[in-house]
């Protein structure tokens, strides 16, 4: 972003900032200017995601959705918002006030700094850290803290479960999700967010994913533990509102807890930009080398758009996945992660490290490889579309002749 | 919506506000995830497919922190009675109930029994009152939004969410 | 020792491979439900007919009672299990003629039982669709239906019960529920 700072300041002063006594102001203004740019994306992605995630729910759940406030109910989570602004703040009478108080900042902080290291498109980066990936993992594993704050402080048997619960998920997740991305890192050999994606290509078969069995392996294991990280069913545990009352916020109202599931919303753009970047293929666009690709500032945009769709993709994939699959149990929540996520990761690094000896990534038999790989991915998508186009034929003849009006009814058709 | 329009000069910045402020706040009802007896099968049938009370803002919450609306559905014992009373004040300002069914409503079918509280309305303000043994879903559907008209002809700015049936 | 291993192994990939096929067969039956149509009916926003209309035939929803056919017999008064029906008949000690001087029933109590309305000889009090009487007030739903002493019904002999119209859509309950509102 200082390649950006140093333009915008030569472009509308006509003079270099290096030599400017006003730089640090300048660059100041700019840090200001992009966190708030970066804050009102989060702010906006997480409100229009829940009421999104509320429409695709229903429609999973063969109803119909928020659809009345405003033109098709898009006005739903302003509305929500804005109502638990005004609602009364409690705090229960034997809670500890301070960390009350102070949980929901650190949930808030905790989420919204990792999007300082996310990319958006070539280039369009808050600040492109040469420890990228680690910062990520560093700032996100500070939500625990709100969450164990918050639930210890709101003096309730409740919450105070949800805080264990967290404490004893995020804790044991944080190890798969790391050692599933050392693959990556080895594949690239740096950190950073754009480094990885630059070593990339546009095309499925460049993808980290496809490189090998392994790290296909480790793509679903990073994804499986980044639900887990962001509180996503099916590893809701903290906030299991069948057993728990409602988790860690069980004491919060008003705009406390207004900060808690914003920032779960806010959390799945950066699970889904992690997905993307690390292992599919980030912004690259098809058929563009990078070269051409910074030259020009509409495929730039391009690349953003690139990022955004595959980034919505797995958001709503996540979406998906939370309303059909149930909630694990709390043994079965650890039983996965260490007997089935951590070693298979442990294995897949080894593996992956000889594969990248036996195979090179500009070798042949490794583009080869690849290629195969992608097949066998695309061969899945295609089995997947088969069985939803089975399950949707399998009701139709009899929903038709019962109602005797046609079973299609997709998702864009708005009622 | 008309009643506070027709006021002084003055005041109508802060009649609009308080309509913006009711709009948003009757376009979110989030209601109180319990039930006290058969009446809660049909409140659970009323966020299911058919009548979808998603479609007007309406999730239930599980916490009565978070709520705005409480259902009382069904039958209220004597010693259900204390707990009703609990959550009502554990709930946030601004609150509403409905009472749902003959039981809640006062007693109904069970009204001679020594165990049964003679109307939910005896312990906590109710708001709207849903006849039916149960209601249907649309029944309780026109309760919710019964409490939206209540919403918008409140003086929110005014009177800060404060209601004068507060126990 | 060898076999365990071996099952313990087989068991661990088998384990993974039903992890698999199960979710992709549960995601593929969720996302075929993106293209069915929703079972939502709108309601009241866009129902193509009043949902009364939709409703069947035997649906029992609010009590209502025409004063004009009712011969005073008191029996859906006493088959109620809960009591909330009562009936006043008074004498006319000169002509010898009864009338009806109240005819009361508390629509917050009913449970909608039917009992009433399947032992009146003349149909005059029945169940009609009316679902809806949400109030502000639990003394609204307490419905009088007579304000004025009503001359009893007298059944004609060759007649039947299936003469006597029937008004499923609750006219009358609404006027009554109206009517007391103002008060």
């Amino acid at each position: 972003m200082k390649n950006y700072a140093d333009q915008l300041f030569r472009f509308l002063f006509q003079a270099p900032v290096e030599t400017s006594s006003y730089a640090l102001i300048w660059y100041g203004l700019f840090i200001f200017l992009v966190a708030g740019a970066l804050l009102f994306f989060a702010a906006n992605f997480a409100g229009i995601t829940s009421f999104v995630e509320r429409r695709i729910a229903a429609r999973i759940q063969s109803r119909i959705g928020p659809n009345v406030v405003g033109p098709q109910g898009i006005l739903q989570w302003v509305a929500d918002g804005i109502k638990l602004l005004l609602k009364e703040d409690l705090i229960p009478d034997r809670a500890d006030r301070f960390l009350f108080r102070t949980a929901p900042y650190f949930v808030f902080s905790g989420l919204f700094t990792a999007f300082v290291a996310l990319p958006f498109g070539f280039g369009i980066v808050a600040a492109d850290l040469n420890i990228g990936i680690y910062y990520i993992f560093a700032v996100t594993s500070l939500v625990v803290v709100g969450i164990i704050m918050g639930g210890w402080s709101s003096n309730s048997k409740w919450a105070m479960f949800g805080a264990l619960r967290s404490a004893a998920q995020i804790i044991s997740y944080e190890i798969p999700t790391a050692l599933s991305l050392i693959p990556v890192i080895l594949l690239t050999g740096s950190l950073s967010t754009q480094d990885i994606i630059k070593s990339q290509g546009g095309m499925p078969w460049n993808w980290n994913i496809f490189h090998s069995p392994f790290t296909l392996a480790c793509f679903i294991i990073f994804f499986i533990s980044a639900l887990a990280e962001g509180n996503r069913i099916p590893f809701d545990l903290p906030e299991a509102e069948s057993e728990l009352v409602s988790g860690y916020n069980t004491e919060y109202s008003g705009f406390r807890f207004l900060v808690f599931p914003m920032a779960e919303w806010a959390n799945l753009w950066v699970i889904g930009a992690m997905v993307s970047l690390t292992y599919l293929g980030g912004w690259q666009i098809p058929f563009v080398s990078i070269e051409t690709l910074s030259g020009s500032p509409w495929l730039i945009l391009l690349s953003v758009a690139v990022f955004a769709g595959k980034t919505s993709l797995v958001v709503f994939f996540i979406i998906q996945i939370r309303w059909t699959l149930p909630r694990v149990r709390v043994d079965q929540m650890t039983l996965v992660c260490w007997t089935y996520l951590a070693p298979v990761c442990l294995a897949s690094i080894i593996g992956t490290m000889i594969w990248m000896l036996v195979f090179p990534w500009e070798s042949m038999a490794g583009f080869v490889i690849r290629v195969i790989m992608s097949g066998i991915g695309a061969g899945a998508v295609i089995f997947y579309i088969m069985r939803i186009r089975y399950n949707y034929l399998s009701g139709k003849a009899a929903y038709e002749k019962m109602k005797g009006i046609p079973l299609w009814y997709p998702f864009w058709r708005l009622p | 919506m008309k009643g506070n329009i027709i006021i002084t000069d003055k005041n109508t910045i802060v009649s609009t506000m308080d309509d913006v402020i009711n709009w948003m706040r009757k376009s979110s009802i989030w209601y109180l995830l319990f039930g006290t007896a058969c009446c809660a099968i049909e409140l659970m049938q009323t966020g299911g497919p058919r009548t979808d009370l998603d479609r007007i803002g309406s999730v239930f919450r599980s916490t009565p922190r978070q709520a705005d609306l409480m259902i009382v559905a069904g039958t209220v014992t004597y010693k259900m009675a204390e707990r009703i009373v609990l959550l009502y004040h554990q709930m946030a300002d601004p609150k509403y109930v409905i009472s749902m069914g003959s039981c809640a409503n006062c007693g109904g079918l069970f009204q001679n029994s020594y165990s049964v509280l003679k109307g939910v309305d005896k312990i906590i303000p109710v708001d709207i009152y849903v006849p039916g043994c149960p209601p249907r879903p649309e029944a309780l559907m026109e309760g919710v939004l019964a409490i939206r008209e209540i919403m918008m002809k409140e003086n929110y700015l005014k009177n800060h969410g404060r209601r004068s049936n507060d126990i | 020792m060898v076999p365990v291993l071996e099952a313990a192994v087989i068991s661990y990939i088998n384990n993974i491979y039903r992890m698999f096929s199960s979710i992709t067969e549960g995601m593929a039956v969720t996302a075929s439900y993106l293209f069915r149509r929703p079972a939502t009916i709108q309601y009241p926003n866009k129902l193509e007919t009043p949902l009364e209309e939709q409703l069947p035939d035997g649906y029992r929803g609010i009590l209502q009672v025409d004063t004009r056919f009712c011969i005073g017999c008191r029996i859906c008064e006493s088959t109620c299990p809960i009591n909330c029906i009562t009936i006043a008949v008074e004498k006319d000690a000169q002509t010898g003629e009864r009338f009806l001087t109240a005819f009361n029933i508390d629509i917050s109590k009913c449970m909608y039982c039917g009992l009433c309305s399947e032992n009146c000889s003349t149909s005059a009090i029945y169940h009609t669709k009316l679902f809806n009487a949400v109030t502000q007030d639990v003394e609204d739903l307490f419905i009088r239906f007579v304000d004025h002493p009503v001359v009893l019904y007298k059944l004609p002999r060759e007649s039947d019960s299936k003469d006597i119209p029937k008004d499923f859509y609750g006219a009358i309950v609404k006027q009554r529920m109206k009517g007391q509102a103002h008060e």
